[in-house]
């Protein structure tokens, strides 16, 4: 299974159940990754304009198989099988109750790059696999 | 680290959101339910913010505008900042980068550096509604005196979820910040930061938070800002 998630500087990923932030040319990032996207009702609202395949489920996480791409925002990962993941760091530090729970020391590197969002100045998408 | 419950200082809030806020006195006495839930903020443990009536803003639905506005209370007769208020949107937002404002001396302000305070200065003038929000640069109704930690580890986390949210929805977010300070102090014992936003009535920002005026490793006197190293950090 392979993750995607959005965090700032200390993986922080919610506030008062609410995203930290959003931005739309991450959105159009991701959707040049993967069309069929799993995700929650809650992630939906935010992602259905460009993600009109997506596979919403409030358990997305245990009918994706191996290849498919899982949005995480409002949940806590209980996978053991995560090959890889892929982050898009705000790099800002905003507020935050609830975080990526992922130990990325399992995981190497082996993509990085920056760019600026239709709000964020700078936005770092990084690219971590299992070793 | 001070140890104190904040019950008299709920008092003087509302006192104080009673005598300096004016036109807002209707709105937040008629809420008496939601004072009562913030009877009692907890004392500092570790975290720069502490959430209060679980996370909801005193807002009401009236206060729900699209109309762009800021508002400072005048300084009281000590000097001291009052509630700030903005309906922050596009059109609060600065055009040009921050002036300088090392002119401003808020109540209690006093210039002193401990080696293991990020910058070295235990105080920043700290704005009330941060510049990023509405570009407000050396006005001093809008600066207090605030710890290095409130400002960068606290009231930045929040103003950065504001402005980026603005930036990116053009929505507007009701934001107030509300300094509380126990009796004749000078220096606040931190901030109540409230946000709505106001297109998806909070659907997206949502948070009422106080934010504690502390740095960890150093003792506070908020009579009048002096300071001294805590014993154990």
């Amino acid at each position: 299974m392979k993750i995607i998630a959005c965090v700032d500087e200390n993986l922080g990923l919610m506030f008062h159940h609410r995203r930290q932030s959003q931005d739309r040319i991450v959105r159009e990032r991701i959707k040049t990754i993967t069309k069929k996207l799993y995700m929650n009702q809650y992630s939906y609202q935010l992602y259905q304009d460009l993600f009109d395949e997506a596979i919403v489920d409030e358990k997305f996480m245990d009918i994706a198989k191996d290849n498919d791409y899982c949005l995480i925002e409002n949940v806590s990962i209980d996978c053991k099988d995560i090959d890889e993941v892929i982050l898009f760091y705000w790099n800002r530090e905003y507020p935050a109750d609830f975080y990526l729970n992922i130990d990325l020391n399992q995981f190497v590197i082996v993509s990085q790059e920056e760019f600026a969002g239709s709000s964020h100045d700078l936005i770092t998408q990084v690219i971590y696999r299992k070793e | 680290m001070r140890k104190k419950t904040y019950k008299k200082k709920i008092y003087s809030l509302v006192v104080a959101l009673a005598v300096v806020v004016g036109g807002y006195i209707t709105t937040q006495l008629n809420q008496p339910e939601s004072v009562q839930n913030i009877e009692d903020i907890p004392a500092y443990k570790n975290k720069p913010y502490v959430e209060l009536n679980d996370g909801k803003p005193y807002f009401t639905e009236k206060d729900l505008t699209t109309k762009s506005f800021e508002k400072y209370s005048p300084l009281d007769s000590l000097g001291r900042c009052g509630v700030a208020y903005a309906n922050v949107s596009k059109k609060t937002m600065p055009t040009e980068k921050r002036g300088s404002i090392g002119q401003v001396k808020p109540s209690g302000w006093q210039t002193i550096k401990y080696d293991f305070v990020d910058g070295k200065y235990l105080y920043n003038r700290c704005h009330l509604i941060g510049y990023q929000l509405t570009g407000e640069n050396a006005n001093e109704r809008n600066l207090i005196t605030g710890t290095r930690y409130m400002n960068t580890k606290g009231m930045l986390y929040f103003e950065n979820m504001v402005a980026d949210y603005v930036k990116e929805t053009n929505n507007h977010v009701l934001y107030r910040v509300t300094p509380v300070y126990e009796g004749d102090n000078l220096v606040a014992d931190g901030v109540i930061m409230e946000a709505m936003s106001v297109e998806d009535e909070g659907l997206d920002i949502e948070f009422n938070v106080f934010v504690y005026n502390v740095q960890p490793g150093v003792n506070i006197n908020y009579a009048n800002g002096k300071s001294h190293l805590a014993k154990e950090k």
